[in-house]
């Protein structure tokens, strides 16, 4: 078990999620582990089916009922008040849990007309969350909502707060997803995909918004996407997913100038690149195997371009080795058997 | 030079919103408010702006999807001159049999109920192109094939495939009647980038083994970068800038156009950009900013923009913009010339 940093405020460690499916046992998050600095971003990139979504949901226990964290999982979490709490051990009905989610993590994601109910206008659905976590009164509660929609750039907040969902655009209404997460001051703000569906202006604007709230606030960032670029613009660090299984990580210049690993290389290749606009896109062939069917040795194995050649790819799982090509980072790790074998020959 | 497959003049599509009985005049959302382009056989067009922009409805309207309600769209296919708008029956089918689509979402634009094969089969089957079950047979192979799609697929289902696999099939479905001219609406935004790169590897083969010419229809300009031989930009309805792939990318005129291609993100966090950043969203096409629609967006409005409809301007070989600032820079470069203006 790795001890936790003294300046570390979450920290993953060998973090297992498992579905209970018709089918059988599906890992979605496979020995996981990963820290987070306060006031940094770390950006979590994958396609779709890595795990992502499902290992961050699991800082917060907001898994569905037929998924399982393993034993052998922790996720240590250092509160404001400077409790340390491990919470994946932490029973799902713990009390603790409640204070925790919304109050110290606080979550956005990519589909803001499904985080709000219909029903209720951004006003009930702000001021309800405020009041669980703070004793003050509706009046008060809607005050500090308002607060929160101005200083998140709703043009006319005061009258924003009384309207639904739908009747915002999809900008406004990621904004106003923004403000009800950050309105109880989280230290940790989890974001999923939360430019995905927003066309590139607005994207840049939400971006924005997050870098300066970041700076005002203080609070620690992760921030899934698809999307290299995108991380790259926000990230300080980075890990990339696949299969549920950590394939790279480091900080992000060293990641996105010296990938290590051929599914980073194949991530960053795949990028239609504005500079390069005649040269033929490099898809990663195949698909994401099916998560029943998941390939033994490195996950990756089935699509890597020199997983056929290299026999110990098909049989054992690599572990993390320091990059050391190039001018990669000393904290930059690959799990890839290639590189073991170039350091090996090096040595020789 | 050939003769175009797709001519739209003055194309305007308006939607009658609110209204009805008791609630007096209903307001007009101006969709697609005049635009005119050419798409020449093996041509890709890409149309790209933000979502409210029109581009959708564009693409609908080419299909006869959607009811025009002024201007004209000709399509040139097998021989016949199709205007579309009015077709019905016979001409009708012609239309659909070489004017085909593919939507974004895999997930909905294939029926959990059928099988791959019969997902494929449907427009052969429902256009009576075929004879007998052998043929269909016959012709589903071979474009499956063509879209790198596995035969023991055929007899599954949609929901065992990934989404690359599930826009291969949409795919498939829409060349097995032989199109010459496809309306591709975010083909690939759905994507992974990895899978993305593969979508578009293959629609690319196929455009150039079939010679089909692409509306191209997506928000992502770095993919139209990549796929599509001429690029027009879309706001609000109107196009405001148009020109060769190579030409747009290299000398963006359009205040718009800068703006949208400032806004990628670029791969290296530390990479010089000089970000044109947008305030404020799309406006409503509802009701519509005066003069330049684009004016109460752009970073570089003028005195003159919100009174007056900006007229074209030429900036290259056929590259063009609809700018004030176009404008008064070609004249300006027009009179610097000096000699034989006034003769």
């Amino acid at each position: 078990m790795i001890l936790m940093a003294e300046s570390s405020l979450l920290m993953v460690s060998n973090l297992s999620v498992r579905f209970r499916t018709d089918e059988g046992l599906v890992t979605a998050v496979d020995d996981l582990s990963f820290a987070l600095q306060p006031g940094q971003t770390l950006g979590i990139v994958g396609e779709s089916g890595s795990g992502k979504s499902v290992s961050t949901k699991a800082l917060m226990r907001l898994l569905p009922d037929y998924a399982a964290i393993a034993p052998e999982s922790h996720i240590y979490y250092q509160t404001k008040k400077g409790d340390y709490l491990d919470i994946a051990q932490m029973d799902a009905n713990h009390k603790a849990l409640n204070q925790l989610r919304g109050g110290e993590i606080a979550m956005i994601f990519q589909e803001p007309s499904a985080a709000f109910s219909p029903l209720y206008t951004i006003g009930n659905q702000m001021i309800e969350g405020i009041q669980l976590h703070r004793q003050v009164g509706r009046r008060q509660a809607r005050k500090l909502a308002i607060e929160m929609l101005d200083r998140v750039g709703m043009t006319n907040p005061e009258l924003r707060i009384d309207q639904h969902a739908f009747e915002l655009s999809g900008g406004m209404r990621q904004r106003a997803m923004i403000a009800s997460a950050l309105v109880m001051r989280p230290a940790v703000l989890i974001a999923d995909e939360p430019t995905t569906a927003l066309d590139v202006t607005i994207q840049a604007q939400i971006l924005d918004l997050l870098q300066e709230l970041q700076q005002e606030f203080g609070m620690a960032i992760i921030f899934i996407s698809h999307d290299l670029a995108v991380i790259s613009q926000i990230a300080d660090d980075v890990l990339v997913m696949y299969l549920g299984k950590e394939m790279e990580t480091g900080p992000v210049r060293s990641i996105i100038r010296h990938p290590q690993h051929p599914y980073t290389q194949g991530l960053i290749n795949a990028i239609p690149r504005l500079e390069a606009i005649d040269q033929p896109l490099v898809p990663i062939p195949g698909d994401i195997p099916s998560p029943l069917e998941r390939p033994t040795g490195c996950v990756f194995h089935t699509r890597c371009p020199h997983g056929a050649a290299h026999p110990p790819c098909r049989t054992s799982v690599p572990d993390p080795v320091a990059a050391t090509t190039g001018d990669a980072h000393p904290n930059h790790l690959a799990a890839c058997h290639l590189l073991v074998t170039e350091q090996l020959e090096k040595m020789v | 030079m050939t003769q175009p497959i797709v001519s739209v003049r003055n194309l305007k599509v308006h939607y009658p919103i609110g209204g009805g009985f008791l609630k007096g005049k209903p307001q007009i959302l101006k969709a697609v408010d005049g635009v005119s382009f050419e798409i020449y056989p093996g041509q890709i067009l890409g149309l790209v702006g933000e979502s409210g922009s029109g581009k959708t409805t564009v693409g609908r309207a080419l299909l006869q999807a959607t009811p025009i309600t002024s201007g004209s769209v000709t399509l040139q296919v097998a021989d016949t001159t199709l205007q579309v708008g009015q077709l019905r029956g016979d001409r009708l089918n012609i239309l659909r049999r070489h004017g085909q689509m593919i939507f974004q979402d895999p997930y909905g634009s294939l029926s959990p109920r059928m099988t791959v094969r019969d997902i494929i089969a449907e427009p052969l089957e429902a256009m009576n192109l075929t004879q007998t079950r052998e043929e269909t047979n016959r012709r589903v192979c071979d474009v499956a094939e063509k879209c790198r799609l596995n035969l023991e697929h055929l007899r599954r289902f949609p929901h065992a495939f990934s989404g690359g696999q599930r826009q291969r099939i949409a795919i498939a479905r829409a060349l097995v009647s032989n199109p010459s001219f496809l309306v591709a609406d975010e083909a690939v935004a759905a994507l992974d980038v990895s899978i993305q790169a593969s979508v578009l590897n293959l629609l690319k083969d196929l455009q150039q083994d079939m010679n089909l010419a692409f509306l191209f229809i997506s928000h992502d300009l770095s993919v139209i970068a990549h796929f599509c031989d001429v690029v027009a930009v879309m706001y609000l309805g109107e196009i405001v800038e148009i020109a060769p792939t190579h030409q747009l990318f290299a000398r963006p005129a359009h205040p718009y156009t800068q703006a949208l291609l400032s806004a990628i993100p670029p791969l290296d966090p530390d990479a010089p950009r000089d970000r044109v950043r947008l305030s404020g969203e799309i406006p409503s096409p509802v009701t519509p900013p005066s003069g330049c629609r684009f004016h109460t967006r752009c970073p570089v409005a003028q005195p003159i923009c919100p009174s007056q409809k900006p007229k074209w301007g030429q900036i290259g070989d056929r590259h063009e913009a609809a700018c004030h600032l176009v404008e008064s820079e070609a004249l300006a470069s027009h009179s610097s010339d000096g000699q034989g203006v006034e003769a």
